[in-house]
């Protein structure tokens, strides 16, 4: 497949949005998909992988325990563990039912102990957005303390110790991160979603299920863009000091008056979406990275978007797609 | 109880007043004939101990999906937010309630959340009085239930309304859930809160009849602690 044609296959036609979703900085629009025709072939990253063990610094074990259901590695997703290495992963990966897969190109985020690791005490997260476009150019690397550096300058961006442990945002931050689940809300049916901070395209996320979206929603919400718009809400001036009001003589003029706001700011998510189709359709350096059966999973490396997405004869099945740091820090 | 009494060392979704905790078992589908009558019982002993309100009350309540919460806290909020609708039923002479989010009676907690509009179906009715039942994470819209509120009194709309907080804990931070800040504000957690909410709404509507009722309660009050007291007085 060309790259041309690995470019159609992540248009957003084929996709329905919901109601935007707005909550400090972050702005979340919904996705769903029109047809369905993954259902029942892959396993959610949650009930579908487990960490089964970390042989040493960088080097770690997945597990598909399903009966039945292809596994695709959500990228850059990491475990954080009691009384173990956490780890982060800086690529995506197909599993099927019942194989085990060795990561040696893992990233440690943690200088701590390695150790055998027990199921029932591991969470999952998905790198900051900060850190994805270092984490994915890092891929196929051997070298545990890769992201050291990267963690370290953003720990200092946050005003946190210089150091490579990134459980100093992902964990000791997690009860504000993980407000981020209850101040946007997992629709059923929901397939993917489009992140914008500050209304300025911040990732692309589409899974192969709505199943599969509700088990990487969390740590994506949270860990992946919550950190982000974390700090932009921490270090920016918040943009709604200004009061919008509307004036109104009744209450059927008030309801339109509402109505027609919302169209107004349906108008402006509308043309971020174009915007960000526009963007979309830019160059990539395209690479394929494996394959599984009729399943190919590739890298796309952009100036403005980077990621990996998995399509299957020309259909996107699954994708995560984020902006890069020159891109997202770019002024409108 | 006291305030001491009301804060259990650990808050678990199940010691917040017996009509949530049985919400609790439902929402986890412990569907059974027993919790279903325990349920109406609970109503029915909670609600005879507090204050009865005359006049036509719109509750819009939150049902979306941040409701119903997640780990060990899920169906925390839903539960304690119908268990009041519950008892609002019982203690309002009119109330109609206009759920955002959800589906079913209790509502299983699903969609997202728009108080602007449910807000706006609320008033259409010209109630006496909107209670607004939240979570308080707005979402679809953030900022359109604040920007209603203070359009309606040039929209002549002078209807009083009360944002009222869901809350797990009395320890709940809700700096980042407080979607209409020029609203009255109360909150609730427990079971033993709703007199307090209660007495609060009863305020917010003071007809005549109100103020029967509000005496009336307190008459009733003042007589069973009257009777405690002297039970205890002979005890002792």
């Amino acid at each position: 497949m060309d790259s041309n044609q690995l470019v159609k296959s992540i248009e957003l036609a084929p996709y329905r949005f919901g109601v935007p979703q707005q909550c400090g900085v972050m702005t979340v629009l919904p996705l769903f998909a029109s047809e369905s025709n993954f259902e029942g072939r892959f396993v959610g990253p949650f009930s579908g992988l487990k960490l089964s063990q970390v042989y040493t610094y960088g080097k770690m074990e997945l597990f598909n325990p399903s009966e039945s259901g292809i596994a695709i590695v959500p990228l850059h997703m990491g475990y954080i563990q009691d009384k173990a290495q956490n780890h982060a992963l800086c690529r995506s990966a197909f599993l099927s039912q019942g194989q085990k897969l060795v990561f040696e190109d893992a990233c440690c985020v943690q200088a701590s102990q390695g150790g055998y690791l027990e199921g029932r005490e591991q969470w999952f997260f998905i790198l900051p957005l900060q850190l994805r476009l270092e984490a994915l150019k890092l891929r196929g690397q051997n070298s545990y303390s890769k992201l050291w550096d990267a963690i370290s300058r953003l720990n200092q961006e946050f005003g946190l110790a210089n150091r490579g442990h990134l459980e100093q945002i992902v964990s000791r931050k997690r009860a504000f991160l993980n407000l981020y689940q209850s101040r946007f809300e997992l629709l059923q049916g929901q397939r993917g979603a489009i992140f914008f901070i500050h209304d300025k395209f911040a990732g692309l996320e589409i899974a192969p299920t709505a199943a599969y979206f509700s088990e990487v929603w969390m740590p994506l919400v949270c860990f992946c863009y919550g950190v982000a718009a974390m700090y932009e809400e921490q270090h920016t001036a918040s943009s709604d000091n200004a009061p919008c009001t509307i004036q109104a003589s009744n209450l059927l003029e008030l309801r339109e008056k509402l109505l027609q706001s919302r169209r107004k700011k349906q108008h402006q998510i509308d043309q971020m979406v174009n915007c960000l189709e526009s963007t979309l359709k830019a160059k990539y350096e395209v690479t394929e990275e494996e394959r599984f059966l009729s399943l190919r999973l590739h890298t796309l490396m952009g100036d403005n978007i980077a990621g990996q997405l998995v399509e299957e004869e020309g259909k996107l099945v699954y994708a995560s797609l984020f902006a890069t740091p020159k891109y997202f820090s770019a002024k409108s | 109880m006291t305030g001491e009494e009301k804060r259990p060392k650990t808050v678990t979704v199940t010691n917040r007043g017996d009509i949530s905790a049985t919400l609790i078992h439902l929402y986890r589908g412990g569907k059974s004939i027993e919790l279903e009558e325990a349920l109406y019982n609970y109503v029915q002993v909670a609600t005879a101990k507090l204050p009865k309100i005359k006049g036509k009350i719109a509750l819009v309540l939150d049902a979306s999906i941040s409701t119903r919460g997640y780990g060990e806290r899920e169906f925390s909020t839903i539960s304690q937010a119908v268990a009041l609708q519950m008892v609002l039923e019982k203690c309002c002479e009119e109330l109609e309630t206009y759920t955002c989010g959800g589906n079913g009676y209790p509502p299983m907690p699903e969609g997202s959340t728009d108080l602007a509009i449910s807000l706006l179906d609320a008033l259409n009715n010209q109630p006496d009085l909107v209670v607004i039942v939240s979570d308080g994470y707005e979402n679809v819209y953030a900022g359109d239930l604040e920007k209603v509120v203070t359009a309606l009194p040039a929209a002549g709309i002078n209807t009083p309304i009360v944002f009222c907080h869901c809350k797990f804990s009395f320890a709940d931070d809700l700096s980042l859930r407080n979607p209409a800040p020029s609203l009255p504000q109360l909150e609730f957690w427990h079971q033993e809160d709703f007199e307090d909410v209660l007495l609060s709404l009863l305020f917010k509507i003071p007809t005549p009849a109100n103020q029967a009722c509000l005496q009336e309660f307190l008459q009733e009050k003042l007589t069973r602690f009257e009777k405690e007291l002297s039970a205890w007085t002979a005890i002792n």
